[in-house]
């Protein structure tokens, strides 16, 4: 089950919007050291899926996406299947935010990106897949 | 054996063959009660009835042409068949996108248009039924389908299939059993052949002896081929859709 979403930018150099899903807030002085290790490899990471463990069993996916990386965190750790189907979440996150947010601007508002985020982790939490939806009504 | 005949013995092994697809969709649909289930059971149910129109008024042209029936009003049974063939057609083009959006709704597409998609395709496949029908009305007995609502009808079915073929990529890749992977494949490839039954019956429009009249005589060997897709399609489709218990149980053997 999904904790938290945290969205970085590799040019601002800072984590640019997070959400909570789950029970654990991103932002929360217990999270601290987490956050650290996962802005440490989402800014770091060029390209690809890293998987990274965390203190009392959490676990963070990173995605980064060109200038984007996007770290979801999970409370138990996923099937492959789950990860691809989350990577292709995260690359709709990262695609919708590349759309409005410049980091050479202070204009963007935070609630902006935190809807983009919210709207589509919801969404994909809300809906089944298609895989759940073809064994549940024909396979 | 006249080709009339031959036609009539097609379409009649082809509507077996669509008639055990649906009587299995529904079979599938009455256990789970899924609206995706029954989305394309009635797709399936519409395409039947378009094969029973066919077969039917194809029935009634060879009976006319060998004197075994009267026609005194000079009816075009084969060309009334098409008619509402091509019309029920169009009905489970609708039903098909319906089904693509309640499965693959999780897409970014559906999240962000919701029923809007299905909704102008289902007035887009309106416009080849009004066509069609109204064509019907107006020249009726004897009514005539030009390349426009052929083409049309085409295109639309053409986009009917591709989205089940381009959304149904997507999961193929997260699907990490043998046997889903499977079953995502025949859908696809089901989708191909469903295209290729309405290519074939546009190349048989077009070289026939309404168009070009390359092959003159009418039953162009492209009418047969649609046919012969038809049959694969729904064996592909009856593998992929329903997958029945003994195609899972051999790929989870070889798993």
């Amino acid at each position: 089950m999904i904790e938290n979403a945290i969205i970085f930018s590799k040019e601002a150099n800072k984590a640019i919007v997070t959400s909570i899903f789950g029970e654990v807030n991103p932002e929360s002085e217990d999270f601290s050291d987490s956050l650290a290790k996962i802005r440490e490899i989402a800014i770091k990471l060029e390209k690809g899926v890293f998987n990274l463990d965390l203190s009392a069993g959490l676990i963070a996916i990173i995605f980064a996406i060109q200038s984007i990386s996007v770290a979801l965190v999970f409370n138990e750790s996923l099937e492959k299947r789950a990860i691809k189907e989350w990577e292709d979440v995260a690359k709709q996150i990262a695609s919708g935010i590349d759309k409005i947010y410049d980091p050479m601007s202070a204009d963007i508002e935070s609630s902006e990106l935190k809807k983009i985020l919210d709207e589509i982790v919801e969404w994909h939490l809300k809906e089944e897949s298609p895989i759940d939806k073809m064994k549940d009504a024909l396979w | 054996m006249d080709r009339i005949l031959v036609a009539v013995i097609t379409e009649g092994i082809v509507l077996a063959f669509v008639m055990f697809v649906v009587v299995m969709l529904y079979v599938r649909y009455f256990s789970r009660r899924r609206r995706s289930a029954l989305a394309l059971a009635i797709a399936f149910t519409f395409w039947d009835i378009a094969i029973i129109f066919l077969f039917v008024f194809r029935l009634l042209e060879y009976l006319v042409i060998n004197g075994l029936i009267l026609n005194p009003n000079g009816r075009e049974y084969g060309d009334i068949g098409v008619m509402l063939g091509y019309s029920f057609s169009a009905l489970s083009n609708i039903f098909i996108l319906i089904f693509v959006s309640i499965i693959f709704s999780q897409s970014a597409m559906f999240r962000k248009t919701g029923m809007m998609v299905p909704l102008i395709f289902a007035a887009l496949n309106g416009i080849t039924i009004g066509v069609l029908i109204g064509g019907g009305i107006r020249l009726w007995p004897t009514p005539q389908y030009s390349l426009f609502p052929t083409l049309f009808h085409l295109t639309m079915t053409f986009i009917a299939f591709i989205a089940l073929i381009v959304f149904t990529r997507q999961p193929l890749r997260y699907a990490t059993l043998r046997w889903e992977k499977a079953g995502f494949r025949f859908i696809i490839l089901s989708g191909v052949f469903g295209i290729l039954i309405y290519l074939s019956f546009a190349l048989d429009f077009l070289f026939g002896d309404n168009v070009l009249g390359i092959i003159s005589g009418g039953y162009t060997p492209f009418f047969f081929f649609a046919y012969v897709f038809a049959i694969i399609m729904c064996s592909l489709a009856y593998l992929g859709f329903t997958m029945p218990e003994f195609v899972r149980k051999r790929f989870k053997e070889a798993e």
